[in-house]
């Protein structure tokens, strides 16, 4: 498979493919150009051959560089190929304009699969015309720099009209302003050819085009315009089964590079959930890459490792080797953060051996700063360092690493500062910063790091107020990410309560397709597999003619749709914070029922206690009226002693009646919640015990078996009591809800119904201190098709009225954005494979908390 | 004559030894206690020959006063001892199911310590 990417994920970049640094010299290149050209003219009798000649003096031309010569015998062979009807220019053609675009990049792939379907649609005197493309390693790169000559080739092709070359060369152009991060202009271009493929009627690049237009909106802050073409384009998943694989795909992207990787990940899976069922499994493999990373942004490593192992077993199916390698070079990324590091030596050792790859430099960078870390992990820090300046030296000299670049010097800067050469610390610190801002990077993370360092640097060598400047950039960082992270939240919700809106349809849809599928399943895998991307694009063309050609009324009918999806949405908004509220209320109202029964009890005993001191009293006062030689010493003594005990008692109980008053009161405070040092165990213990007592109160015929497991020696962490204690609250319901419905639908049966919350200190991929908290039911389960939606807002499998649907989604929230944690979930549901192999069915939350 | 208190809440033992503190001094009756179902039963194979009274507790974690009465009743000692239920869920469901699997008395938190007096006399006078 040919290597293409859609865009550089920054991330990724410091393991780009190689390059070799093989080309031709020019002067050998002229030759060619200038025989082939005599043949040319030699063969103006025979115009196949003339087109063949032109196509290959075209990408010759590019070779050299001489980009308008090539380009204008592109179209000459073009329209020489139409006027004689002639099959294989057309696979000429397009592969001639994949050649030009240095085979990179999404229209580049587009082209390429239009080829290769016009080959096997026709029969087989055409493969003669088709070739494997093999372009030197550095043309693109010197395609994209080339950005002068482009302009005034581009220039020239829109002057003489040829729509889809001019379209062709902006594709270049825009890619070119995009690396250089001058995101306006990349706009500015990206909508010229937009314009032109909608009037070519080409409908896979429109789209494609579309998401380029929302990912560099997002980018430029352009947040209502984003929106609208990403409701447009959710609009288009909706009606167009076959390319939503496709389109979901596109759709990823933009999320994933902005930073919402959350709603990346969701889009990711519907399109690999979609390529898996046409059987594309080039664009499956793709997608695997995709969701790693993504994961791998999230910092959820084991995710994102399993994801590689996916690309890599897929790159195997395939039989792609320099898949298969490239998928060991992204697996060690997550392998290191889980510290597993010979595993991920010995991938790192693979890559190395690739036989694909002649330019070992960036590899040998990436293999080092590998080790570097893996040093650094272990507190090795001046060994760390000369594996850094290594990398840093290999980085440099490849532009495909240059995002990797500034990582080198902080973590070298980061090593002399942990030796306390603080001179040497800053002078490296200083140079990453200055690259980072060379780069126009907007990597806010990164960011804060480095400058959190420099403000400590400059500390230590007593400058105290650069160190302050810097701790300042440092605050204001900090706080971009935070309001960053905020209105990911809020657009993430409403994008996905619209996407939930249509999942059923799309369900069903999909449903109907596999029945579909079955009838005819051979063909239609054959067919698929060759070209599912193109495929889909064809369909939506006859789609969108069909449209063209009623466009005054589907235009009115669109911005019906659009004004009455504007108006679903703002409501949206004001009922989902209704519902917050609601939901808030709803837990209140559990608890209490619980807390009344909770309190009773310690009042009883401080009732019952204060009752006895009295009788006691009166006791001791009977026996000192007695006359001196009757009074007993030893009793009154004794009795003194209880009224003390009993004192006590009383004094216990009381406090344990106003914990769990004070509990309730913060419960429904609204969440202005200091964070504080709490344990969980006791808070979970609490919590566990008035969810039981709540349910109880309740439903009185209620009863279940509840286990507390806790870790003595949990160490005591910074967390928000009442929000986690609304998160303990929901689950422990949740898992109390389901055992008590399987105990009333199966009465009789023996069913124990059973709930446990377990605590743990445990330690995170990255070593840090964390608390595991695990609540486990040996309820119904959750089906695995439902298992990615439960963290959804307002999904719920509750009857309605019973549940807001939000419970899980808000917990989910507080878990991961408020403190940072992970939250994830495992369940087994009854099955045919679990009765046998004896497993019972219930669900388990795992909430990690890091210290 | 033994009585075995049965309840998660620790404090019942210090608050029935002096609820109880004269009958406990003239040697009437005898305490034992226990924290759980599990830990009930235990005690009830230590004391497998000598006459108990069984005052339990319902809702409790681990196994529950409804089956720490049904295990005693369908398989302990002939004639089974005298169990008498505790709690604080008064309710219809609670109460029918106790007498069912054979309670002998059910008593509703807070305890009135006075009655409860009474009733433990008559039940072993009589």
């Amino acid at each position: 498979m040919k290597i293409r990417y859609l865009f550089y994920s920054f991330l990724l970049a410091c393991f780009a493919f190689l390059q070799s640094n093989a080309q031709e010299s020019t002067l050998e290149g002229k030759q060619k150009t200038d025989s082939l050209y005599q043949l040319i003219n030699g063969h103006s009798n025979d115009n196949q051959e003339k087109v063949l000649l032109l196509n290959e003096y075209a990408r010759q031309c590019f070779l050299n560089y001489e980009f308008q010569k090539g380009l204008i015998a592109t179209r000459d062979a073009r329209e020489l190929s139409e006027k004689i009807e002639f099959k294989g220019g057309e696979i000429l053609y397009y592969q001639t304009l994949t050649a030009f675009l240095g085979d990179f990049g999404s229209m580049s792939s587009y082209y390429q699969n239009l080829a290769e379907v016009l080959l096997e649609d026709s029969n087989s005197k055409l493969s003669v015309y088709y070739s494997d493309l093999k372009l030197p390693a550095d043309y693109f790169n010197n395609l994209i720099n080339s950005v002068n000559d482009l302009l005034s080739v581009y220039k020239y092709f829109e002057k003489i009209g040829d729509k889809e070359i001019t379209a062709a060369i902006i594709d270049v152009i825009k890619t070119h302003y995009f690396f250089q991060s001058d995101y306006p202009a990349t706009l500015r271009y990206v909508n010229v050819a937009s314009d032109l493929f909608d009037d070519l009627g080409m409908n896979y690049p429109t789209t494609l085009y579309s998401t380029y237009k929302m990912r560099l909106q997002y980018l430029l802050g352009e947040e209502a315009e984003a929106k609208k073409i990403e409701l447009e384009l959710v609009d288009l998943i909706e009606k167009n089964e076959d390319t939503i694989g496709v389109i979901a795909m596109n759709m990823a992207m933009p999320f994933s590079n902005s930073g919402r990787f959350a709603l990346g990940i969701e889009y990711h899976l519907k399109s690999i959930k979609a390529f898996k069922q046409v059987g594309n499994y080039k664009m499956l493999a793709d997608e695997y890459r995709y969701l790693g990373n993504d994961y791998l942004n999230l910092d959820m490593n084991s995710n994102s490792a399993a994801s590689y192992k996916s690309y890599i077993a897929t790159g195997e199916y395939l039989n792609d080797s320099s898949m298969i390698f490239r998928g060991y070079r992204h697996l060690v990324v997550p392998l290191i953060n889980l510290k597993e590091y010979e595993e991920a030596r010995r991938y790192m050792n693979l890559v190395l051996d690739d036989p694909n790859s002649e330019n070992k430099v960036p590899l040998l960078a990436a293999h080092n700063e590998m080790e570097g870390k893996i040093q650094m992990d272990q507190g090795k820090f001046a060994e760390a360092i000369p594996y850094f300046t290594e990398a840093f030296d290999g980085y440099k000299q490849d532009y495909r690493s240059r995002w990797s670049v500034p990582f080198m010097p902080f973590y070298i800067a980061s090593c002399y500062f942990q030796i306390g050469d603080y001179k040497k610390a800053l002078d490296y610190v200083l140079l990453s910063v200055e690259m980072e801002d060379a780069l126009n990077s907007n990597r806010t993370n990164f960011k804060i790091q480095v400058n959190l360092l420099v403000s400590e640097i400059y500390e230590k060598l007593g400058n105290r107020d650069k160190a302050f400047e810097f701790l300042k950039k440092y605050q204001e960082f900090s706080a971009e990410s935070d309001s960053l992270d905020e209105a990911n939240r809020v657009k993430d919700a409403e994008v996905r309560a619209i996407i939930d809106k249509n999942e059923k349809e799309i369900f069903q849809l999909e449903e109907d397709r596999r029945q579909k599928e079955q009838q005819n399943r051979l063909q239609r895998l054959w067919i698929f597999s060759i070209a599912g991307a193109l495929i889909s694009a064809i369909i939506l063309s006859l789609v969108l003619y069909r449209n063209n050609k009623n466009k005054q009324k589907t235009n009115t009918q669109l911005k019906e749709q659009k004004e009455e999806i504007q108006i679903t949405l703002e409501k949206l908004k004001e009922t989902q914070n209704q519902l917050i509220q609601s939901e808030k209320m709803a837990s209140l109202g559990e608890l209490t029922a619980g807390i009344a029964h909770e309190i009773q009890n310690p009042l009883n005993f401080v009732n019952n206690f204060s009752e006895l001191n009295k009788e006691l009293l009166e006791e001791l006062e009977v026996e000192r009226s007695k006359p001196k030689g009757d009074r007993d010493e030893n009793l009154e003594k004794e009795i003194l002693n209880d009224i003390k005990e009993n004192e006590q008692k009383i004094k216990h109980h009381g406090q344990r009646a106003e914990g769990i008053v004070k509990g309730m009161l913060q419960h429904s405070r609204s969440g202005s919640g200091q964070k504080e040092l709490t344990d969980l165990s006791m808070l979970a213990d609490e919590y566990l015990r008035l969810a039981y007592h709540g349910l109880r109160a309740k439903d009185k015929s209620f009863n279940a078996d509840f286990h507390l497991e806790i870790d003595e020696n949990l160490p005591k962490i910074k967390v928000i009591p009442q929000d986690i204690g609304r998160v303990l609250l929901n689950l422990i319901n949740n898992a109390f809800y389901t055992v008590s419905s399987k105990a009333s639908a199966i009465e009789d049966s023996g069913y124990k119904p059973r709930v446990s919350v377990k605590t743990k200190g445990i330690k995170t991929g990255k070593g840090k201190d964390a608390v595991e908290i695990r609540i486990k039911d040996n309820g119904f389960g959750i089906p695995s098709s439902l298992k990615d939606k439960i963290f959804q807002p307002f999904f719920t499998t509750k009857p309605t009225g019973e549940g807001t649907g939000l419970g899980l989604s808000i917990s989910y929230d507080i878990i991961t954005k408020g403190h940072n944690g992970e939250m994830r979930v495992e369940s087994n549901v009854l099955s045919d494979e679990n009765i046998k192999n004896n497993i019972e069915t219930g669900t388990e939350f795992i909430i990690t908390i890091p210290k | 004559m033994k009585i075995l208190v049965v309840d998660d809440e620790k404090d019942i033992q210090p608050l029935f030894q002096q609820r109880f503190r004269r009958e406990i001094r003239n040697g009437e009756l005898e305490f034992v206690f226990a924290y759980s179902g599990e830990e009930a039963l235990k005690c009830l194979q230590e004391y497998l020959h000598q006459a108990v009274l069984i005052l339990s507790d319902i809702n409790m974690p681990g196994m529950s006063g409804l089956e720490l009465l049904k295990n005693i009743k369908e398989k302990h000692h002939q004639p089974p001892p005298v169990v008498m239920m505790i709690t604080a869920y008064g309710d219809a469901d609670n109460y029918n199911k106790a007498m069912k699997l054979g309670a002998d008395d059910f008593i509703t938190k807070p305890v009135d310590f006075n009655s409860l007096k009474e009733t433990i006399k008559t039940r072993i006078n009589g």
